[in-house]
């Protein structure tokens, strides 16, 4: 089962585990919204996450 | 509806007349009191031993359990007070929180007085919650701008009586160089506003709006002196929300 977080963005970040889906987050934080970077926790985008 | 009806008060034991009223608001069965424990012996059944506690009077009893609206509840509150002490990096987790737990919405396709007044709770969620991810990106800026116009223009669309929506769209759309649909966005307020109830924006979007257009020409000096929008993109001390 996987998980996704839908970025506000419109981007679907997906994840086979939890640490997938934090490193898959983080990776486009750091390319789409570097003023973001650092703002959201661990536990922020696991609250946002969805399993699928 | 059981477990939901169950989750969303799982701070208090519920009789056995609350819970048939909630999952048959309208005909009940032919024998509900039955029909209940059919329902509460399956949910046992799936949630494991121990998760329904009590016999006359029932509570959910899984402490560790998700609740989308414990947890929406829980987010705009750290949110909200993060915004209220300026503290836009410390809003920006917690609002989409907010914000994406209350647009999952709640049983869709159910139709309950106790459901229309949770999704009420969850919609009022998701307007301050529009509102906080729009005001702590616009504060944060840079890339986040888009997000904060997106978050006012959703806003308008959802609430366009909701002066905060209009004053977070025009200080995004200004803050990016967008300074005319800004103005437009104050216009289309202000006819909405002066069509529908008579009245005119309040005195903070009235405001932001002056800021926008720039500064009056001063005594004496010669009418279009000055460029229009030559002051729009200084950042004014409003609040949105």
């Amino acid at each position: 089962m996987a998980l996704i977080m839908n970025c506000e963005c419109g981007e679907v970040a997906r994840g086979e585990s939890e640490d997938e889906l934090i490193a898959v987050v983080e990776r486009h934080l750091a390319e789409q919204h570097p003023d973001l970077v650092g703002k959201l926790s661990r536990d922020d985008i696991l609250a946002m996450a969805e399993m699928v | 509806m059981l477990l939901v009806y169950l989750a969303a008060n799982r701070d208090r034991p519920l009789s056995r007349d609350e819970l048939v009223e909630a999952l048959w608001p309208g005909e009940l069965p032919p024998k509900p009191e039955s029909a209940l424990s059919v329902l509460l012996s399956k949910l046992r059944g799936s949630l494991g031993p121990g998760s329904i506690e009590g016999r006359s009077h029932l509570r959910l009893s899984m402490p560790e359990a998700w609740v989308d609206l414990e947890a929406a509840v829980l987010a705009i509150h750290r949110a909200e007070s993060a915004v209220a002490l300026g503290d836009w990096a410390g809003a920006a987790g917690p609002a989409r929180v907010a914000l994406h737990t209350a647009n999952r919405g709640i049983l869709a396709g159910f139709e309950a007085p106790w459901i229309d007044e949770l999704r009420r709770r969850l919609e009022d969620i998701r307007l301050r919650a529009l509102a906080c991810v729009g005001v702590a990106s616009l504060r944060i800026g840079g890339t986040e701008l888009p997000a904060a116009e997106r978050a006012g223009r959703t806003l308008v669309r959802l609430a366009p009586f909701r002066e905060a929506g209009y004053g977070l769209l025009m200080e995004a759309l200004a803050a990016q160089g967008n300074t005319a649909e800004a103005l437009q966005a104050y216009d289309a307020l202000r006819r909405s506003l002066r069509d529908e109830l008579g009245v005119a924006p309040g005195a903070e979007l009235q405001a932001l709006h002056r800021r926008l257009l720039g500064p009056p020409p001063k005594v004496g000096e010669r009418s279009g002196g000055q460029a229009p929008g030559a002051e729009t993109r200084r950042r004014g001390g409003s609040r949105w929300p």
